[in-house]
């Protein structure tokens, strides 16, 4: 018994652990007896820290459970609460995992959005070796202006060329052998 | 936030969860657990004593009632702590409507808050029976060996925590659990038979 006393001088001072409370609590549901030793340890320590006590009528726990037993039992799902340490966790490790994605597409210095070779985005067309010549470079053309040729020739010429290798137009001699999804433009029309 | 807080933080809220759950004898350990600080935090406002245990009755009960609504943003004592308030705010008026000469000075109460021994209206009886059983407990707790002395004193004037006590006193947290529990049993056997006189 001086073991379940010295639980409820601790339960008092709020020193005990959970599964310690609980067991107290199976303790009171076998011996109500108890109940009362916790009064008499909160009347002491309330003389003592206030040298006043207020004398609780004895029935005060029991008026409550009679108030409360006309109440409905609360039911709720059994959710275990996500613990706020558990958010932040995965808020650091979603933050992490973005800014590794974002810091690998700019060391690979890939467009961020859209990135046309990529499977999901659309089918990746083989072009046969023969085709290859097909395709019409923009280099010459910006060559023709005088005033541009000098700025575009780092910045403009290999955006152009990616743009072109990147492009689903499909400039063609007039063979009808492409795929129906694909944009075909002639060049060699009589 | 302090540690000790923390874990009575948690512990109140694993006790809800229970309730929540339907173990409504869970409910009976918040109570006791709270029930003194309720009743002196409602004798703030109503000076009749019986009233109000009344009013922290109704307090609880109105706080089982609400428990769905919990949902431990706050500790649950606060939570608690506003219920009581309200619940005696509330009582206070609806006396001063039923009482029309009943002056209400909610605000007396709050400024009063610190300051406990201001508000007793005890009869002489209970302040004499009030006055016996302080002098008791100081007593008993003169009689108690020094290191018992120093731990139930260090507990119940300084509101240190075990943890602290045990860094203070320099020995193991179980010798503080084990020795203000004697002292605890020492002053209980002592005042039970005073209180069975009433």
């Amino acid at each position: 018994m001086d073991d379940v006393n010295q639980k409820i001088s601790c339960f008092i001072d709020d020193e005990l652990k959970y599964n310690e409370v609980l067991n107290l609590l199976t303790d009171f549901q076998l011996h109500p007896e108890l109940m009362q030793k916790v009064n008499r340890y909160q009347i002491a320590s309330m003389a003592l820290s206030s040298q006043r006590f207020s004398l609780i009528n004895t029935d005060f726990l029991a008026s409550i459970q009679q108030g409360i037993a006309k109440e409905p039992l609360y039911l709720l799902a059994v959710n275990p609460p996500i613990k706020k340490a558990y958010k932040i966790t995965m808020a650091l490790a979603a933050c992490i995992a973005l800014i590794a994605v974002l810091s690998i597409e700019i060391i690979d210095n890939k467009p961020l959005k859209y990135n046309p070779t990529s499977s999901s985005t659309m089918a990746t067309v083989k072009k046969p070796p023969n085709q290859q010549n097909n395709f019409v470079s923009a280099t010459p053309l910006l060559e023709k202006d005088p005033i541009k040729k000098q700025t575009t020739n780092y910045q403009t010429i290999p955006f152009n060329d990616y743009l072109q290798a990147y492009n689903t137009s499909f400039y063609t001699d007039g063979t009808p052998s492409f795929p129906p999804y694909m944009e075909t433009i002639s060049y060699k029309q009589d | 936030m302090n540690n000790k807080l923390k874990i009575s933080k948690d512990i109140d809220n694993d006790l809800v969860n229970k309730v929540q759950q339907g173990d409504k004898s869970a409910y009976d350990l918040l109570v006791l657990k709270y029930q003194y600080r309720i009743i002196q935090l409602v004798n703030r406002y109503i000076k009749d004593p019986s009233e109000a245990q009344d009013v922290a009755q109704e307090t609880f009960i109105k706080a089982y009632r609400a428990l769905a609504n919990f949902r431990g943003d706050s500790a649950f004592y606060t939570w608690l702590y506003r219920i009581a308030i309200n619940t005696a705010k509330n009582y206070l008026l609806s006396r001063s409507r039923r009482y029309s000469d009943y002056q209400v000075d909610i605000q007396e109460a709050e400024q009063v808050e610190n300051a406990p021994q201001l508000q007793s209206t005890d009869t002489p009886e209970c302040l004499l029976m009030n006055d016996d059983i302080v002098s008791t407990i100081e007593t008993v707790i003169d009689n108690l060996p020094e290191e018992m002395r120093i731990a139930i004193t260090l507990r119940e004037f300084e509101g240190m925590s075990y943890d602290g006590i045990a860094q203070t006193m320099e020995c193991p947290v179980g010798t503080i659990r084990s020795r203000i529990f004697r002292a605890r049993e020492a002053i209980d056997k002592k005042i039970t038979p005073l209180l069975d006189k009433r």
